[in-house]
């Protein structure tokens, strides 16, 4: 990008590095985490029959902390998704780091743009779990929503 | 079929899948859905699994194309804004929308991706006046080539901007990247060059599915069993495809592979109608 006139702080081509670093960190974490889980999983159930997928089914581990106790024990299937949620949560990450790098270089008018989009994020992470119902239920009223507000209670619980 | 048959075969499929998706710019997800079910796994899995993985090859293909200077991260972080919120909504809708109309849309969108990956449009760039918007957002910027730093102006921001809703509402909706459609937005209604657009958009897919990403979670769509071999396979193949695709000729490799496309798109419009 041409517009360093404008700024003071870090140099664009500095934070282009930090950010392509970060990516690239989150990536390798979270393949070798899948990759130490797949083995494990593989070591241990490799001769059950494999698991039925033709029917959708919401899954156990579905939220950070399940996922965490679980990991406590190393149950394999929990070690892949701590991967996974490593692999979710770096490009929020990268959000993050951006707001910093903007900031640091007076660009308020994308700090507030990268506010916006980490809000975004946090809010698709973390609604469900913090109101126990799902974000649904409090930001529509239509009578197919409320039907899937009382499905997530019921599967939820 | 064990466990071990069952990985196996999956991650086969999903190395095909991520080889193909980098060669035929399409990117992993809109190759590996139609793949898993074709295998039998409900869509709802496949979509899951597939969205994890389009964040792994994004966020893997997204740091050189950062670090060499061709993505625009003003242009991506703004646009953003418009892909995440529209993530979400496809992410709610998903769960509510009948499988069957998921294939359908799922069918329509893997023929017009396909379409719009053949297509290519050479076009001139630098020569037009800025746009008074682009400006006041710092949105224009410079991209290197062969002869140096060369400049370029964006236009028609709100439209690229609503656009970029509808490649989230799509990318949440499928569990997919939606990159064909990021690009469409960058390169044709922006004006912004073909290079930088697709650099940006695999930039903002990785951001883009983790908006998505939380809600799928919540949902329980995410199956470590099956998303284990998916994610390492898709990406895999895609950098083996990114590696091949540097020195293959595109435009045979295309050719052939949009005929496949074309099979998986049938084949999940058919299970749309009939099932």
């Amino acid at each position: 990008m041409s517009q360093q006139s404008y700024h003071s702080g870090p140099s664009d081509e500095r934070v282009e590095g930090t950010i392509a670093n970060l990516l690239r960190i989150g990536v390798i974490v979270s393949a070798l985490l899948v990759f130490f889980g797949g083995v494990l999983y593989l070591i241990q159930d490799g001769g059950q029959p494999a698991p039925d997928l033709s029917q959708f089914q919401p899954g156990q581990l579905r939220s950070p902390a399940s996922i965490i106790k679980e990991v406590a024990v190393l149950r394999p299937l929990a070690l892949i998704m701590l991967g996974l949620l490593v692999l979710i949560a770096t490009p929020v990450v990268r959000v993050l780091f951006s707001v910093i790098a903007f900031a640091l270089q007076r660009d308020y008018l994308y700090v507030f743009f990268t506010l916006l989009v980490l809000a975004i994020l946090l809010y698709s992470l973390f609604s469900g779990y913090l109101t126990g119902r799902g974000a649904v239920g409090v930001r529509f009223s239509s009578p197919r929503l409320l039907a899937l507000v009382v499905n997530w209670e019921y599967h939820g619980s | 079929m064990n466990v071990l048959a069952f990985t196996a075969s999956v991650s086969v499929a999903a190395l095909a899948a991520g080889f193909l998706g980098a060669l035929t710019g399409l990117g992993g997800g809109v190759v590996i859905v139609p793949f898993l079910v074709f295998m039998g796994v409900d869509i709802k899995y496949a979509m899951g699994a597939s969205l994890v993985s389009v964040i792994a090859t994004s966020s893997g293909a997204a740091a050189s194309y950062v670090k060499e200077g061709y993505s625009n991260i003003r242009i991506g972080m703004f646009l953003e804004i418009a892909t995440t919120l529209g993530a979400l909504t496809g992410a709610y809708l998903a769960h509510l929308v009948p499988t069957k109309a998921l294939f359908v849309i799922f069918g329509v969108v893997l023929l017009f991706s396909a379409y719009l990956s053949l297509r290519t449009m050479p076009r001139q760039h630098g020569t037009e006046k800025p746009d008074p918007l682009a400006v006041r957002l710092r949105l224009d910027g410079a991209y290197p080539t062969p002869e140096g730093k060369q400049p370029y102006h964006v236009h028609r921001v709100p439209l690229g901007f609503s656009l970029m809703y509808l490649a989230g509402c799509m990318s949440g909706l499928l569990g997919i990247g939606s990159g064909a459609f990021k690009v469409l937005a960058m390169d044709q209604a922006m004006r912004i060059p073909f290079k930088v657009s697709t650099t940006t958009s695999n930039f903002m897919i990785g951001v883009t599915a983790a908006a998505s990403a939380g809600v799928y979670l919540h949902y329980g769509q995410i199956d470590p069993a099956l998303t284990m071999p998916v994610m390492l396979g898709v990406l895999i193949g895609s950098l083996l495809g990114a590696h091949v695709l540097m020195k293959a000729q595109t435009r045979m490799l295309r050719r052939i592979f949009s005929a496949v496309i074309l099979v998986l798109a049938l084949q999940m419009l058919y299970k749309g109608f009939t099932e």
